[in-house]
């Protein structure tokens, strides 16, 4: 096989972007595109810049060090010529450099190459301490402000270059787990450059409101922001409302369970690659932002249709923390209406053609739970029933229970088995919480 | 693909040791001391096991010609026992370092075991590694200078064998 032929042979896909000078030495070696006297020099300059080397990290104060150094200190010397190589994009031109290229040049050649990526990197880092959101969540605070420049003031690019001396907590949305030193960092620092930039597009209260609304304690988890934030935007998109406000309430889900829980699979990728269009178009998405948001397809696909046949899409589209039942509410328990008004306002909601209208004739008129009873027996249909009783605040909804267990002369919840399908299903629903 | 020493040949570090010893015998030989070529072949293995046993990895020649002429001017170094004192002392060297923590440089540690070996230890090495550099070894892992204060360290403390003065 001649030349050109045996570069073929080579294919990225084969070489370990962890370990890239001694993969493709491997794959060169097994190709036979190098000679057995290219091989015997790659390796006796590869042990003469060793013993340099060492030479220098002991200031040639001593010949030996520990094993365990040894293999820091060439594995060092391999991430630089590996950065270099990988940098060369023609496979043609790699093996020719490996075939020509001094091995002590090249090493210096990696270490210029690894020092422009550390700047590279530093100068996103500075973008994002300057310009990103400020959402309360720590972790993502105190990676950008404590944990990555860490890492700039400790990297080693001689003899450390494939270390990360640095805690760098924030999980970014698409994890990198091949790269080794500066090449690691540069490349986490353009994903959550490309994060920070989608996040941007909401105003920071809205994201807070959804990290309360993910977990009281997200303020100290390790959450991706920019994941929670997709899919709330997603699901707003699906829903046909304003994608920046965020909040998927109850009354929103059971409308996406009642729509999507139909569809298979396949369909459903197609409604949710439509919705992020949507969004690309809407917020004015940067094409690179756009594309690093398509990642989220095929996991969410895959969670959507769990959560649809669980019916727990609260554990994928998030509300918002709603406001604690010591507040006004609309349901306050109340004076009853007199009968006259309270059978007009019967009529009135028998004659609506939409639930969410009926909802809102009952906040405005209705002021007792017992008159609330009333009206779920009379004027509402079997679909109707989880929308209103999930428009209800967790404080109507015992307040209505405690009213159905009085009428019925019950003592407590325990043991109780509730008559009418209305009232099973409001029993039922705190239990599915 | 994670091991990087398989990059690495390992005949090529041997016979930079052999020349280093083999051109130590011209020095030495004002003292009456020689190695043979088996015996250099030995000391070269030698090092080769000492430098794995105590999980160390050298580079060049090694260390052993340093110990050579530190160590031919001694009075308790003879024909009959040249071998086999080198194959201890060099043993000992590379314990020594890892025991020291790498605080002390190849020069400080050849230095006290040479003062050491002269004096107190009356040309045991194991006397030398027992006592002498088992204590002295503790105190510099411990960051105690009590070392500092051991009859003569200050006077000797950082004072370099200049080799080609020495040649």
């Amino acid at each position: 096989m001649n030349d050109i032929l045996k570069y073929q042979v080579i294919s990225e896909s084969r070489l370990d972007p962890s370990h890239y000078f001694q993969s493709l030495f491997q794959e060169s070696c097994r190709t036979g595109l190098l000679s057995d006297l290219q091989i015997e020099r790659i390796q006796l300059e590869l042990v003469e810049l060793m013993g340099k080397e060492i030479e220098r990290y002991t200031n040639d104060e001593s010949s030996s060090v520990p094993v365990e150094k040894a293999q820091e200190i060439l594995q060092s010397i391999t991430c630089n010529m590996g950065y270099f190589l990988k940098n060369t994009t023609d496979m043609t031109q790699k093996i020719d450099i490996l075939k020509e290229i001094r091995i002590r040049d090249l090493f210096h050649n990696g270490m210029e190459a690894v020092s422009a990526c550390k700047k590279r990197a530093e100068g996103l880092l500075k973008e994002l301490q300057k310009n990103s959101l400020k959402p309360d969540n720590y972790a993502y605070h105190d990676t950008i402000f404590t944990g990555l420049p860490e890492f700039f003031h400790n990297y080693d690019i001689e003899f450390g270059a494939h270390k990360i001396p640095a805690g760098i907590d924030y999980p970014v949305f698409v994890t990198i787990t091949d790269l080794p030193g500066a090449e690691y960092i540069e490349e986490y620092l353009k994903r959550l450059t490309l994060e920070d930039s989608f996040l941007k597009s909401f105003p920071v209260t809205a994201v807070n409101q959804l990290l309360k609304g993910f977990d009281r304690e997200a303020e100290h988890m390790l959450v991706n922001l920019f994941e929670l934030v997709l899919t709330n935007t997603i699901g707003c998109a699906l829903l046909g409302q304003n994608l920046t406000e965020l909040d998927i309430g109850p009354g929103e889900r059971l409308w996406l369970q009642d729509s999507l829980e139909y569809l298979d699979k396949t369909a459903l990728e197609h409604k949710l690659e439509a919705a992020l269009t949507e969004i690309g178009r809407e917020l004015m998405l940067d094409a690179e932002v756009h594309a690093y948001a398509r990642s989220i397809l095929s996991p969410l696909t895959s969670r959507l249709v769990h959560n649809l046949q669980t019916r727990t899409l609260g554990k994928l589209f998030i509300a918002f923390e709603r406001q604690p039942a010591e507040e006004a509410s609309y349901y306050e328990d109340g004076i009853p209406m007199e009968d006259e008004k309270l059978r007009a306002l019967m009529e009135q909601l028998r004659d609506c053609a939409k639930t969410s209208d009926k909802i809102t004739l009952l906040r405005e008129n209705i002021k007792s739970m017992a008159d609330f009873a009333e009206l779920m027996e009379e004027c509402f249909y079997e679909e109707e029933y989880d929308e209103v009783l999930l428009e209800l605040s967790e404080h109507e909804r015992r307040i209505l229970r405690k009213v159905i267990l009085l009428e019925d002369g019950a003592e407590r919840i325990e043991g109780y088995e509730p008559q009418k399908l209305w009232q099973k299903k409001l029993f039922r629903l705190d239990d599915s919480k | 693909m994670n091991e990087p020493f398989m990059l690495l040949p390992v005949t090529s570090q041997n016979k930079q040791t052999v020349i280093a010893i083999r051109g130590c015998n011209e020095f030495t030989a004002r003292y009456g001391l020689q190695l043979s070529e088996p015996e250099i072949q030995l000391l070269t293995e030698n090092r080769r096991e000492a430098l794995e046993r105590s999980g160390r990895i050298e580079f060049g020649g090694g260390v052993i010609q340093k110990l050579i002429m530190e160590f031919s001017d001694s009075p308790f170094l003879r024909q009959e026992n040249y071998l086999e004192t080198l194959t201890e002392l060099q043993e000992c060297f590379y314990y020594f370092k890892n025991e020291a923590l790498e605080e002390l440089s190849d020069d400080e540690l050849i230095k006290l075991m040479k003062k050491y070996f002269d004096d107190v230890c009356q040309g045991s090495v194991e006397y030398l590694q027992t006592t002498m550099l088992e204590n002295y070894c503790r105190d510099v892992r411990y960051g105690t200078t009590k070392y500092r204060d051991m009859d003569g360290y200050e006077d000797d403390y950082i004072e370099f064998l200049d080799w080609d003065e020495r040649e």
